[in-house]
């Protein structure tokens, strides 16, 4: 006993000195034991006391070698982690297949978590591009029918500006277009009239020039426009003289007074939608005097210091001194402002969050597998490891070696991902999903790039540092040194089921999160929306100032409305002041002669004026009495046509031909019904259809319209035949085209979007999950040969040992599923709200995903299982 | 570290004893009464800072009496030198006994 303990001390002196340091132990020892003294037991004590010293003297002896030796002097930090990179390297090159394993997955893991990030960072992290961006509010005008962040009028924007002091600045801005008939090809431009300092609010400097500012509001100052980087390349080819030339629409004449860097963005948070061009709100010819028309969006940037709630309450204040003086317009109204921050990025943020835990998920299970893997690994390692450790390495440099190549894999893993990330990326950007804001700002850049470092070494010493810990320990050495003869320990095959059990209850969790998207995108998809998609081109165009009169208009609608029908692929055409899924939508109060108004409770409907040609072109039946002709013009009775909701609503169980209408409350007019439409999705799939109200075009006349024609044939020549169209009539008039397909697309931009990527993480999930699975087993039955083996050579069947083996990975599996379905019971609450026509709860969908996994499970635990069933028992008794 | 130390109460002891001709481990355990955890590594330090040095029994003496050859450790004359001042700074010349300074067991 004692002379063992001295052997096992003997290790930690070094080699040169360790025979004379335990040969002169031995003889102390010799020494004591030849004393007579005391009775057996006492003596035997005491020669353990004795020996006990030995332990601080070998330690000493080691230290003072270390110190005395240079050339074996105490390592350097930098020097052992050197060593320790080159070994692990050299380990990788030894077993390229786990390494290839391990690379890839942890490639997975960290490339989709540094792509969720660089998304979460663009949109919702990052400050918003502007000067002291913190300070910059929004405020908005508030009532009791319009709450929230609703326009200002223009009068009070005024007040507001003059009164307030905790605003710096304040500014005011209303969404506009110019149809520029400048150059080639007219264009309609999205532009946004701004008052004085918008630019210098923003901290904005123009690339050329100047900004819009005081003197351009001043009544008969000179129309002057400021141009996007864009438009400025776009259709002025970045001419640098483009200062002081003039641009012009059919009614005005603008001069260019700057140009925007591309860095800069409109706020995303006013309604302006891609705007290129800016010019003072002095030049629309809007009433910039009213306190009824509320159109404008009022931004501000708070004084230094002040916080929101102290501009609350002063606007609060204001709120009231102005209802108190204008009533009429005023009363009930309150003010509202709200950060330009939280206003932008909206409730996208708690999207992007989740988005963000969804691939925590996966990351945790990639660092599971990888972990997995690199324990199947070390029983390989076990010789290799004993080696190490009895010339002399001590368990903390093991522990170092081991989470050097962690760290060493998830590195490379970590470079990989970021390749894979950089991909995603432009992909993202390329869907630019609809609803999520500043996705140009969505990059892979050093914040990024950074955080893909951290993720990379926080992984790496994650899934390293478990086996490290367990592998380092002295009597799992021993274990090990025992040639696994009693196959792993328990504790350790209980970690690591445990390990799979979890990564299969993630995988269960992202599957069921991916099948409920994926069932409300199908039904979502097979939504009827009420009109034919297929093969209806539409053409939005807008009448500009040249068409003084109603009369005009109309005439020329009737006319396009005729050549476009004369085109030989057109089989209908027809044309709408508001076209579905295109976001127009415009609602009215409605009257009926046998109704009182109830004013808490008004009567409403969203309305449209049409041509006779639209229900046939947009594929709409009319279900009782007729549709519009010909003769429903200025001259005929007014006639409208209401749809199957409003029928439902106003006159439930009654025939609404023949009944009356009106629109406008003061002055009615009254419109006769002559007939009821299907009902139509008006904005989206998932929003069901509301009272709708069609007036005839012909007697109501359109300035904005979208043309739609039903085509026969190709569609691109029906294109450029409207176009032509077009042309002959009006050469100024900018037209765009686009399909109803299209926007019914576009209407599933979302819900798509977060279908596939759902589906996506949760493909990742299932692969590594499969990976995590086979790679447990597998390192079991390693583990287990020589028993499995034994069993065979005792006579057990090879169906019995598989089995035997299957029975574990089943458990493990079982176990997974059962926690990943509660799991995913909790989860998928917070998803409630993205989802159409499918419960959260929907068993389905659970049991679909729950199979799923459970076959993938099973394959993954038969392999590893047959190939114990079938292993050669002798062999296996050999491979010790 | 303790190389540059001035010597501990422990150590004087041990080179106390070396030079009162207890030259074995074990009995300079026995003189000083220090147990071999301090003993041991202290010869060790001792040795390399050249104040003691050490010799192997011959191995034929060893083989006679039937045991492993023992190492017997001496004073150098610099750790003779470093115990006297080490002493003088105890003020214990005088005494020249081989019992435990201290109360070490």
């Amino acid at each position: 006993m004692t002379r063992l303990l001295l052997r096992a001390w003997a290790r930690r002196v070094p080699p040169s000195r360790r025979d004379r340091w335990l040969e002169e132990w031995l003889a102390e020892l010799d020494a004591l034991e030849r004393r007579p003294t005391g009775r057996a037991l006492e003596r035997r004590f005491r020669a353990l006391r004795f020996v006990w010293g030995a332990r601080a003297h070998a330690a000493e002896t080691a230290r003072l070698d270390r110190s005395a030796n240079p050339v074996t002097k105490r390592t350097p930090m930098m020097m052992m982690m050197a060593s320790d990179l080159r070994f692990a390297l050299r380990t990788f090159r030894r077993a390229p297949a786990f390494a290839m394993v391990a690379v890839l997955t942890l490639a997975l893991g960290v490339g989709a978590s540094t792509l969720m990030f660089s998304v979460l960072d663009g949109v919702a992290l990052r400050p918003l591009p502007y000067e002291r961006a913190e300070e910059l509010v929004m405020v908005g005008s508030s009532s009791q029918r319009f709450p929230g962040l609703a326009p200002v009028a223009p009068a009070d924007f005024a007040d507001w500006r003059r009164r307030s002091v905790t605003f710096a600045q304040m500014i005011a801005t209303e969404w506009w277009t110019l149809d520029l008939v400048d150059g080639d090809r007219p264009a309609r431009i999205s532009s946004a009239a701004v008052s004085g300092g918008f630019f210098e609010m923003l901290g904005a400097t123009p690339q050329l020039g100047r900004g819009i500012d005081a003197r351009d509001e001043a009544e008969g100052a000179e129309a002057v426009v400021v141009l996007s980087h864009g438009l400025w390349e776009r259709r002025y080819g970045s001419d640098p003289s483009i200062l002081g030339s003039r641009i012009s629409t059919v009614d005005q004449t603008f001069t260019v007074v700057g140009v925007m860097p591309a860095s800069f963005v409109h706020p995303e948070a006013l309604w302006s939608d891609g705007v290129e061009l800016w010019l003072p709100t002095s030049q629309t010819g809007s009433n910039m005097t009213t306190r009824s028309g509320r159109f404008l969006q009022v931004m501000g940037r708070l004084r230094p210091g002040v916080s929101l709630e102290a501009a609350r309450e002063e606007m609060a204040a204001i709120s009231a001194s102005l209802a108190e003086a204008f009533p009429a317009s005023n009363a009930g109204r309150e003010t509202l402002i709200e950060p330009l921050r939280s206003e932008t990025i909206g409730d996208v943020g708690r999207a992007l969050g989740l988005l963000m835990a969804a691939v925590g998920l996966l990351l945790l299970i990639a660092c599971v597998n990888v972990a997995n893997l690199f324990m199947a690994r070390a029983a390989d390692r076990r010789g290799e490891i004993a080696v190490r450790t009895a010339i002399g390495a001590g368990a903390g440099r093991i522990r170092a070696q081991l989470l050097t190549e962690g760290v060493v894999l998830s590195l490379l893993g970590g470079v990989a991902g970021v390749v894979l990330a950089y991909l995603g990326v432009a992909a993202f950007r390329s869907i630019d999903p609809v609803g999520i804001p500043r996705v140009e700002s969505v990059t892979v850049d050093a914040r990024v790039l950074t955080f893909s470092l951290i993720v990379s070494v926080l992984t790496g010493v994650a899934f390293a540092l478990v086996p490290a810990l367990r592998l380092a320990r002295p009597d799992a050495l021993d274990s090990l040194r025992a040639g696994g003869r009693a196959g792993p320990d328990s504790a350790s095959r209980r970690f690591n089921s445990a390990l799979v059990a979890v990564e299969l209850a993630l995988a269960v969790v992202l599957l069921v999160g991916a099948g409920l998207f994926t069932n409300s995108f199908l039904r979502l998809q097979s939504v009827d929306p009420g009109f034919d998609a297929e093969n209806a081109v539409t053409m939005s165009l807008t009448l500009n100032s040249g068409y003084a009169t109603r009369e005009e208009r109309i005439a020329f609608f009737r006319t396009l409305a005729q050549r476009i029908e004369e085109l030989p692929d057109v089989a209908a055409i027809g044309y709408t002041s508001a076209l579905p899924f295109a976001g127009d939508r415009y609602l009215t109060a409605i009257s009926f002669e046998d109704r009182e108004v109830d004013p808490a409770d008004p009567d409403a409907a969203e309305y449209s004026r049409v041509s006779e040609g639209y229900f046939a072109a947009m594929g709409i039946e009319v279900v009782v009495g007729r549709s519009l002709g010909e003769l429903d013009d200025a001259r005929a009775e007014p006639v409208a046509l209401v749809n199957e909701a409003f029928a439902r609503r106003y006159w439930p169980g009654e025939d609404p031909v023949g009944r009356k209408v009106a629109t406008g409350r003061n002055q009615p007019t009254w419109y006769t019904v002559v007939g009821v439409v299907e009902d139509v999705n008006r904005e989206a799939l998932d929003a069901p259809a509301t009272p709708e109200l069609f007036l005839a075009a012909l007697q109501v006349g359109v300035s904005t319209a979208q043309v739609v024609a039903r085509a026969e044939g190709d569609l691109d020549r029906t294109v450029a035949g409207m176009r032509e169209a077009v042309r002959e009539l009006d050469a100024t008039l900018p037209v765009e085209f686009s399909t109803m397909e299209a926007y019914v697309v576009a209407s599933l931009n979302r819900s798509q979007f977060y279908t596939r990527l759902f589906g996506g993480f949760a493909l990742l999930a299932l692969l590594l999950a499969g990976v995590g699975v086979y790679g447990t087993m597998s390192y079991t039955v390693t583990q287990r040969t020589r028993e499995l083996g034994i069993r065979l050579v005792l006579g057990a069947e090879a169906g019995q040992v598989t089995r035997m083996v299957a029975r574990q990975g089943l458990w493990i599996t079982a176990a997974g599923l059962l926690a990943g379905l509660v799991g995913a019971t909790l989860a998928s609450q917070v998803v409630e709200s993205f989802l159409f026509g499918v419960s959260v709860r929907d068993p389905l969908t659970y049991a679909a995903g729950a199979t799923f996994l459970a076959l993938v499970a099973m394959a993954a635990c038969w392999l590893p299982a047959r190939r114990a069933g079938r292993a050669d028992p002798i062999r296996a008794l050999q491979s010790e | 570290m303790a190389r540059n130390r001035a010597l501990g109460a422990a150590t004087v002891a041990i080179l106390r004893a070396v030079r009162d001709g207890y030259r074995f481990g074990l009995d300079i355990m026995d003189a000083t009464g220090l147990p071999s955890g301090t003993v041991y590594p202290t010869l060790a330090r001792m040795e390399n800072r050249a104040f003691l040095d050490s010799e192997w029994e011959d191995d034929a003496t060893a083989r006679a009496d039937g045991r492993p050859r023992r190492r017997y450790y001496r004073l150098t004359p610099e750790g003779a030198r470093a115990l006297a001042e080490a002493l003088e700074r105890f003020g214990l010349i005088a005494d020249s006994s081989a019992a435990a300074p201290e109360g070490a067991g």
